[in-house]
């Protein structure tokens, strides 16, 4: 392939550069998704400098693996979305899966820094629990924790 | 590639201190939390497929929905053998539930077929996309968004199948539905103009693939302007 050919390729050009907030040096460790974000909480400076020298791992650059890790995260509170959908409109909005769900939605929402959206959903978890706490639900199997 | 320099953010605060030995702890970490961040999706949708199981039955549509959710998780990981059987599940059970024609049961079937077709099994994906197509062009119509995916499967499989003429015509359909519905400047729009342009290069048609990425080109900077960040 000739190279004004190449470069006439414009996905291979549109490379988007991943950025994430730096967490806060005051954020206390959270469960699940906050502490995912913590742990790419920085710009990394080799993303931002452009310096081409990006190690990589299996082949994969540190761009590529933190467009990975953010699709993966974004993936992960979807799941938190589709599942609530799903449960509210079967279960009803009030069912103790419902309050988990909306816990890890708060803890997803915290880790962006997404205030309004977090007290929401604590809010909506807290108020699923004071409904459960005087109904008799089965024992549930929790959700699991991400420990990094 | 300039351009891709040109959108990379100005140096920030952050120094940079440790090297290659940084930035490899850095990858690792980086690559530890998406495998984990999957992991809770998929832990997610399972406990999920459990919990509807046990309430509503395993013939209930959305266990469908639950086994297309973690198809689909499993093709974003890049593990489509493990979406197989969960495709495979959900359209079982939508199949069941809604019969063979519903515009449902052959969204499930393009799912499958493009895990199919990710593992190299064209001779089965090949039919379920075309199933999927005519239920499409008579539920939804043949002008519709439906259709215009399910073309644009297919045009990637006859490629993979090394059928460059049906291919084309496929995609030349889909990029015809894309524009009309979506606009020129939509990535839908974008990616089809991409992938026939590059069919047209493998052809030997240069000219033909120049002017496609040059239409690319320019909705891409319609999008996003070149340089804007």
């Amino acid at each position: 392939m000739s190279d004004d050919l190449e470069l006439a390729r414009p996905l291979e050009t549109d490379r988007r550069t991943v950025r994430h907030q730096r967490a806060s040096a005051g954020n206390r460790p959270r469960a699940g998704l906050a502490r995912l974000g913590v742990a790419v909480g920085a710009t990394h400076p080799s993303i931002a400098d452009g310096s081409g020298t990006e190690p990589t791992r299996g082949g994969m650059t540190l761009t590529a693996a933190l467009q990975l890790a953010d699709e993966a995260l974004a993936a992960a509170e979807e799941s938190y979305h589709r599942v609530l959908t799903i449960f509210e409109s079967l279960l009803g909005d009030e069912h103790h899966e419902v309050g988990v769900l909306h816990l890890r939605l708060a803890e997803a929402a915290q880790a962006r820094g997404r205030s309004d959206q977090a007290d929401y959903h604590t809010e909506r978890a807290r108020s699923t629990r004071r409904v459960s706490a005087v109904a008799e639900f089965p024992p549930r199997a929790a959700l699991p924790r991400l420990t990094l | 590639m300039d351009n891709a320099k040109q959108t990379r953010a100005p140096v920030g605060p952050v120094g940079r201190t440790g090297g290659v030995d940084e930035d490899e702890r850095f990858l690792v970490r980086a690559l530890a939390l998406a495998e984990a961040a999957f992991g809770e999706a998929e832990a997610t949708y399972r406990h999920a497929l459990g919990v509807i199981e046990q309430a509503l039955g395993t013939s209930h549509p959305e266990v469908a929905t639950l086994h297309r959710l973690l198809a689909d998780l499993a093709q974003r990981r890049g593990r489509p053998a493990e979406g197989e059987e969960h495709a495979r599940q959900a359209l079982q059970v939508r199949q069941a539930a809604l019969g063979p024609a519903h515009p449902a049961v052959a969204t499930d079937g393009a799912a499958l077929a493009s895990l199919l077709a990710a593992e190299e099994k064209y001779d089965e994906a090949e039919p379920l996309l075309r199933r999927a197509l005519m239920t499409f062009e008579s539920v939804v119509g043949p002008e519709s968004l439906e259709v215009a995916l399910v073309c644009h499967e297919l045009g990637d499989l006859l490629v993979a199948r090394q059928r460059p003429s049906e291919a084309q015509a496929y995609y030349e359909r889909a990029l015809t539905l894309q524009r009309r519905m979506l606009g020129a400047a939509h990535p839908d729009v974008v990616t089809t103009l991409h992938n026939l342009a590059v069919l047209h290069e493998s052809q030997g048609r240069v000219e033909q693939a120049r002017a496609l990425w040059a239409e690319a080109r320019a909705a891409l900077e319609t999008v996003v302007p070149v340089g804007a960040d």
